[in-house]
């Protein structure tokens, strides 16, 4: 058989027009296999670079350079008419630009991005606009408008099937503000849940937290697990500014547990970190909170060490009644 | 009877007699009419002048009409005119009228504070025209002492107020008069106590003679330094001037090194010159860089995108959307 096999091979080889379609097909083949990859343009690959290059930026906690490379790929984006690629990059921007804390941008970019999720029909991407939105309306101060801004998104994701821990956070703080405590305890928990399944470390840390703030306001029981918890994902995760609330956290549920000690340490690890990671505003809440304490023990030269430290961030205090430099809150 | 009448000598030519009584009364009588007449120029040749005023108060008929103090006619007539204004009809004569010209006014006067009141009319632009009759002169009025009254009125009431001031013994000025005289009082206890003062002070600058004859004493080493450190500033500015002397030396050299330099720049320009000469061409040799630069990003990005980069090159990951962050910050 091989002899036949290969004497029809020889026979065939030596037919000259066979010879050539032979290869003109293989031909055809290897350019087609070049050719086989995802037809981009060089801008949306531009712009994909871009976003890439931004996403890492912002995992690193460069917003700057992930603010200024989204911003490159929504404007390649936008050049070549790429909607939905747009709608993320607006999407990411906002998101960018509520880390920073510039919520005028933030409203921006989600109002662009509503329109075009609603736009390309995309309700996925439309209840993550409204989530978001719902956040940025709470840091405003228009709590009642947040909460029907994450309400809708959650029902878009029922819609959908989807469950999301990040958005049943956000619920369940609002609903603690709003002093519904039962369904926020509800809430979070579900949220919890979902964010250990999800093996969403950042997301389960929120919970947490979320939930020791809640426990602290009902005599403490379980608070200072819940915060030692969150401490220790967000420790591993590196967020500062969380990790200076967690570790405020369980000093008031120290101080609620009457350890008064533990609650000084901790409230003086929790400065330490916020003004080493230049959280201004952080590190002067919690040194008020060391002058208040140990003004309350009568450890008046402790109280005057803290205070020193508070007027060499914000400067000389103003002076009370009775002669002592005023404390804020009081 | 009729011997009665014609015997007695004094009815003789009786009727003859009164008549040139009568006569003689007659021509008297005229005589001191014409000269009363002449003497009010009844007689003269007149003629009018016109001017109104809000208010006839202060004018009557008969008043006199002066010109520099002298009197020239008077008012004929005074009536109200169409539109309530007052027209005063003044009757002068015709002797008057070349003093009487164009800017002439009319306002009225009085001889003293409480004299006869009259209406004077100044004489007008010398060359201006001769006012002639009827015409209408300006009226000025003048003020009375109605408005002089109201205008001191509020000076005599700061005066009150300045007297009042001054009077107040608890006012500024009567306190600081005290304050002065309790000052000067006590300058009197000062004096002696700046007496004091300066028997002490020339004491002290006694001592500060005695001191000073010191520091002269102590300063003579401390002046021979000062000398001798001058002398080596002079050998100082002697080597000073041997670097100036260098200095000018390299000066000197500054020209030949100019103009080598002018050598160089000229060949820069030359060389710059050809560089622009041959700009289209580097200009076409940069495009067909790019071209080749765009080229070989293309091929890049299929071998990048194709089947054999495939292989070896790791996949372009698509975009992700950044996490919700679920926390919210703190009240």
């Amino acid at each position: 058989m091989e002899r036949g096999f290969g004497k029809a091979m020889t026979k065939a080889g030596s037919n000259e027009n066979l010879s050539v379609l032979a290869l003109s097909l293989l031909l055809s083949l290897a350019l087609f296999a070049c050719n086989a990859g995802p037809n981009r343009t060089i801008a949306q690959a531009k712009a994909v670079d871009a976003a890439n290059y931004g996403a890492e930026a912002f995992a690193n906690g460069d917003l700057q350079r992930a603010m200024l490379k989204y911003s490159e790929a929504l404007r390649l984006d936008r050049s070549g008419d790429s909607r939905p690629a747009e709608l993320l990059d607006l999407l990411n921007l906002a998101r960018v630009f509520i880390a920073m804390e510039d919520l005028e941008k933030a409203s921006a970019f989600l109002k662009d991005a509503e329109a075009l999720s609603i736009h390309l029909k995309d309700e996925a991407r439309l209840s993550e606009v409204k989530a978001t939105a719902s956040k940025v309306m709470f840091m405003r101060g228009d709590y009642d408008a947040a909460y029907k801004a994450i309400e809708e998104s959650l029902a878009i994701d029922k819609g959908l099937g989807l469950k999301s821990g990040a958005k049943l956070n956000l619920k369940g703080v609002m609903l603690s503000r709003q002093a519904r405590k039962q369904e926020a305890v509800a809430v979070l928990t579900e949220a919890l849940n979902i964010n250990r399944k999800d093996a969403n470390n950042a997301e389960t840390a929120n919970s947490l937290r979320a939930l020791g703030r809640l426990r602290l306001g009902s005599a403490g029981a379980g608070a200072l697990e819940d915060f030692s918890a969150a401490y220790g994902l967000d420790k591993a995760l590196g967020d500062p500014k969380k990790i200076a609330v967690d570790l405020g956290g369980m000093a008031e549920a120290n101080l609620l547990n009457k350890a008064a000690d533990d609650a000084a340490f901790l409230f003086e690890r929790a400065y330490i970190v916020s003004v080493s990671a230049g959280l201004n505003k952080e590190a002067v809440s919690f040194l008020d909170r060391l002058v208040d304490m140990h003004r309350s023990a009568g450890a008046k030269d402790k109280a005057e060490r803290f205070l020193r430290l508070k007027e060499a961030i914000t400067g000389p205090a103003p002076i009370d009644k009775t002669g002592s430099p005023k404390v804020e809150g009081e | 009877m009729e011997r009665m009448k014609d015997s007695d000598a004094r009815f003789k030519s009786l009727e003859l007699k009164t008549g040139l009584l009568v006569f003689f009364a007659l021509v008297g009588i005229l005589a001191v009419v014409v000269s009363v007449g002449l003497e009010r120029d009844i007689f003269s040749k007149k003629f009018t002048l016109h001017f109104y005023t809000d208010s006839g108060a202060g004018f009557k008929e008969a008043m006199p009409v002066k010109i520099s103090g002298f009197k020239i006619g008077r008012i004929k007539g005074i009536e109200l005119s169409e539109t309530a204004k007052v027209k005063i009809t003044l009757e002068i004569g015709k002797k008057y009228q070349k003093w009487l010209r164009r800017g002439s006014i009319a306002k009225v006067g009085k001889e003293g504070f409480i004299g006869e009141a009259s209406v004077d009319v100044t004489p007008g632009s010398p060359d201006g025209q001769m006012l002639v009759d009827k015409d209408v002169i300006p009226y000025e009025k003048a003020r009375g002492v109605e408005e002089l009254v109201e205008e001191v009125k509020p000076v005599l009431r700061e005066v009150k107020d300045i007297i009042h001031y001054v009077n107040d013994p608890e006012g500024d000025l009567k306190q600081t008069l005290g304050n002065v005289k309790d000052v000067t009082a006590g300058l009197q206890s000062t004096k002696a106590r700046v007496d004091g003062v300066l028997d002490e002070t020339n004491a002290a600058i006694k001592k500060v003679q005695g001191l000073v004859d010191n520091v002269e004493a102590k300063a003579k080493p401390a002046v021979d330094s000062a000398t001798k450190a001058v002398k080596n500033l002079e050998g100082a500015t002697q080597k000073v001037e041997k670097i100036m002397n260098d200095a000018e030396a390299v000066t000197k050299k500054l020209p030949a090194t100019t103009e080598k330099i002018d050598r160089v720049i000229d060949n820069v320009k030359t060389m710059s010159d050809a560089f622009v000469k041959d700009t289209p061409r580097i200009r076409e040799l940069l495009s067909d860089v790019g071209d080749a630069a765009k080229d070989g990003k293309a091929l890049v990005k299929g071998i990048k995108e194709g089947f054999p980069g495939r292989l070896v090159l790791p996949a372009q990951k698509p975009p992700e959307l950044v996490p919700l962050d679920g926390a919210l910050p703190e009240k």
